[in-house]
């Protein structure tokens, strides 16, 4: 019974550690971008690594999303006479949910982890060393790149992935339920607001990337140097990011329509 | 301290250190010290500390107690910004080489040059490719790390570390994974360092032979503590510890011996 | 570095292909337009309004003209609902203008339907509708009828209003 105690205790001071570290890891990380050498380079180069590629599972995804949300939407809709109305709900599921929460642990996925098995792995290799040694900071050098990379593709993904699920929803709602076409596109753009919910799903994306950005580099920083340390890593960012991505969810969701 | 140490015409000094990772005890009051310009091996069994010691004084780990000094530089306390600038006189080769590998070899190499001076990328371009010539490698420029032998990562990691001019070289186990004729090459190419540029070389090294054929002085680490001597003292030593490393090492791999 | 040019080439188009739906979303979905410098601001006050919300539609036949801004209560102490509209400032609304609060449908939702007037005289920016026409609450009307059916204080009725 004690030995259970005792183990709470310890893993409570370990985890407070552990966000104390993530935060100054943070810090660091904001003072990089902002601070000169700027790298564009590089940042080019991560953009490609987290936009670029990441754009076939997004744009079909979205995609696929589209095409169940008319599907479920209609059939719901239709015993109340208002399946003109399935642009509407296509929409607005999408950009206030949907939209930035996929992308979010989609991108999570596929180029969180990627990230995160990458910095582990040079730091197995002793590559973070090699750097400390020429005097050039890793964390300057090669998880900021990474980590804005990532966060500025996300909203951009974001965008894409709606209005890839918005076509998705087109094609099954007009092409395949018999909704007119204007009709959807008219309840879409009668019902959604800006102000409401495209730009509640901007913040939330922007949010969701700084947080991916944050969660995977740092997990690859401080991997284990070896096999074991990255493959932990790898699958301990996609898990954390995911929740972290839920979590502020939430919190944005219930913030948002509070106080607009 | 820093008389005695400079007195001594010493370049690195490692004065009481301690250090334990955990319940492990690596070194308990260490004290050793590296000539200038001189090719100075760590030798010892695997595990007893080598690449631990080396990474000391590249101020990657910092002791539990005690000094390191590089020159007139304590190291052990410095903030990192500070230690920095101290590594600016240093040059270090890594086991795996260390080589980024989303990098070409040339970027591998002229990476210190674009950050820390303002050459034009001509210039980069002329010291690049006198370095490949100095460390014997060819064609290299567009290849992956990936791409490499054994052999030519570590010549390519040898080329990164020179390209500052370092006072002090350090590296950690040069002729791991290397077959016999490597060996010898890689070998030659560091005493053609050593006796070219004068540069203070600190190794760590369990290989035997070309310890003895390389060292201008040999520091033993054995339970924590080291034992210093030229090759011959070594050779002929008494110690028991290092006689039997001796016998072991002539006829099979040395002995593991954790501490 | 030779992958570099094809490699910026993808990250422009993927940059310039996100903006391009973030603008898409925000304009042409969210109607960004209606609110800014450029509105008409218009003035009702309703005794009802029912379940008119902010952003709700202003329409005129039909056809979405702007959207309401801003609901208070009225500032001269009558206890009115001041309803603060943008409108698409290239129209010309007449001072005679009705504003009533309808519903879409029968439960649907509620928004601002405009009836022009004849007038010559113009609302300007700031001007107030002064002919308005309250929401038609459902729980009231379904109250009147049943007293109307069963008189005031029959206990048969079971009661009035309520919901």
């Amino acid at each position: 019974m004690l030995e259970f105690v005792r183990e709470v205790g310890w893993r409570t001071v370990d985890n407070v550690h552990g966000l104390g570290g993530i935060a100054l890891y943070g810090s660091r990380l904001v003072y990089e971008t902002l601070a000169p050498p700027y790298r564009l380079r590089r940042l080019l180069d991560e953009l490609y690594n987290s936009g670029v590629l990441s754009l076939a599972i997004i744009c079909t995804s979205g995609t696929a999303v589209g095409f169940v949300l008319a599907l479920q939407g209609y059939n719901t809709l239709v015993r109340f006479g208002a399946e003109q109305s399935v642009g509407a709900v296509v929409g607005l599921s999408l950009i206030r949910e949907l939209g930035p929460v996929l992308t979010a642990l989609l991108v999570t996925g596929r180029a969180g982890s990627a990230i995160a098995a990458e910095i582990g792995a040079m730091v197995a290799t002793e590559q973070l060393d090699g750097l400390r040694m020429m005097s050039v900071d890793p964390v300057d050098y090669v998880t900021q790149p990474k980590a804005l990379g990532l966060a500025l593709s996300m909203p951009l993904l974001t965008a894409l992935f709606i209005v890839f699920g918005l076509f998705g929803g087109y094609l099954v709602g007009v092409g395949l339920l018999g909704v007119d076409a204007g009709v959807y596109f008219s309840s879409l753009e009668n019902t959604i607001d800006f102000r409401n919910d495209v730009l509640g799903s901007v913040l939330k994306s922007v949010v969701f990337g700084m947080i991916v950005g944050l969660i995977s580099t740092w997990r690859g920083y401080t991997a284990a140097p070896n096999s074991a340390g990255v493959s932990a890593a790898t699958t301990g960012a996609v898990v954390q990011a995911s929740v972290a991505t839920l979590m502020f969810d939430y919190v944005i969701t219930a913030l948002w329509g509070v106080g607009i | 301290m820093a008389a005695e140490h400079a007195r001594g015409g010493a370049h690195v000094d490692v004065i009481s250190v301690r250090l334990a990772f955990g319940e492990r005890r690596v070194f308990d009051g260490l004290s050793c010290r590296f000539s200038q310009s001189k090719v100075s091996v760590i030798l010892g069994a695997s595990g007893v500390g080598k690449s631990t010691l080396l990474r000391l004084l590249a101020g990657l780990i910092r002791p539990d107690y005690g000094d390191l000094w590089i020159g007139e530089q304590e190291i052990s306390r410095l903030p990192e910004r500070q230690l920095r600038k101290v590594r600016r006189r240093l040059g270090m080769m890594f086991q795996g080489g260390a080589l980024l590998d989303a990098m070409t070899v040339f970027d591998n190499v002229a990476l210190p040059l674009r950050e820390h001076t303002q050459l034009s990328e001509k210039e980069i371009a002329e010291r690049v490719h006198a370095q490949f010539e100095a460390v014997g490698l060819k064609r290299v420029d567009a290849l992956l790390p990936g791409e490499l032998s054994g052999g030519m990562k570590k010549r390519a990691a040898l080329a990164r570390a020179m390209i500052t001019e370092p006072e002090i070289l350090l590296i950690d186990e040069p002729f791991s994974g290397l077959d016999p004729l490597a060996v010898r090459l890689i070998e030659a190419l560091l005493r053609e360092v050593n006796h070219g540029k004068g540069l203070t070389m600190i190794l760590t090294n369990h290989h035997i032979g070309s310890t003895m054929r390389l060292a201008d002085e040999i520091v033993f680490l054995s339970d924590g503590a080291a034992i210093t001597g030229t090759v011959k003292e070594i050779k002929e030593s008494k110690d028991p510890r290092i006689q039997r490393f001796l016998v072991a090492a002539g006829t099979g791999p040395a002995l593991e011996e954790a501490s | 570095m030779n992958r570099s040019p094809i490699r910026d080439l993808l990250v422009g188009v993927f940059v310039l292909s996100g903006l391009a739906a973030l603008a898409y979303l925000s304009i042409q979905l969210g109607g960004a337009t209606y609110s800014g410098p450029g509105g008409l601001t218009l003035y009702a006050s309703f005794d009802e309004i029912g379940g008119l919300q902010k952003r709700a539609p202003v329409v005129i036949g039909g056809v979405k003209v702007g959207q309401v801004k801003n609901i208070q209560l009225s500032s001269d102490g009558s206890f009115r609902a001041r309803v603060t509209m943008d409108i698409d400032m290239t129209l010309k609304i007449p001072d005679d203008t009705q504003a009533a609060v309808l519903t879409q449908g029968v439960l649907g939702n509620q928004y601002v339907g405009l009836t022009p007037g004849g007038s010559d005289t113009l609302l300007a920016d700031g001007g107030e509708i002064a002919y308005t026409q309250s929401a038609v609450v459902i729980e009231r009307l379904i109250g009147k009828v049943i007293q109307s059916l069963g008189g005031g204080k029959d206990d048969k009725s079971g009661g009035g209003g309520g919901s």
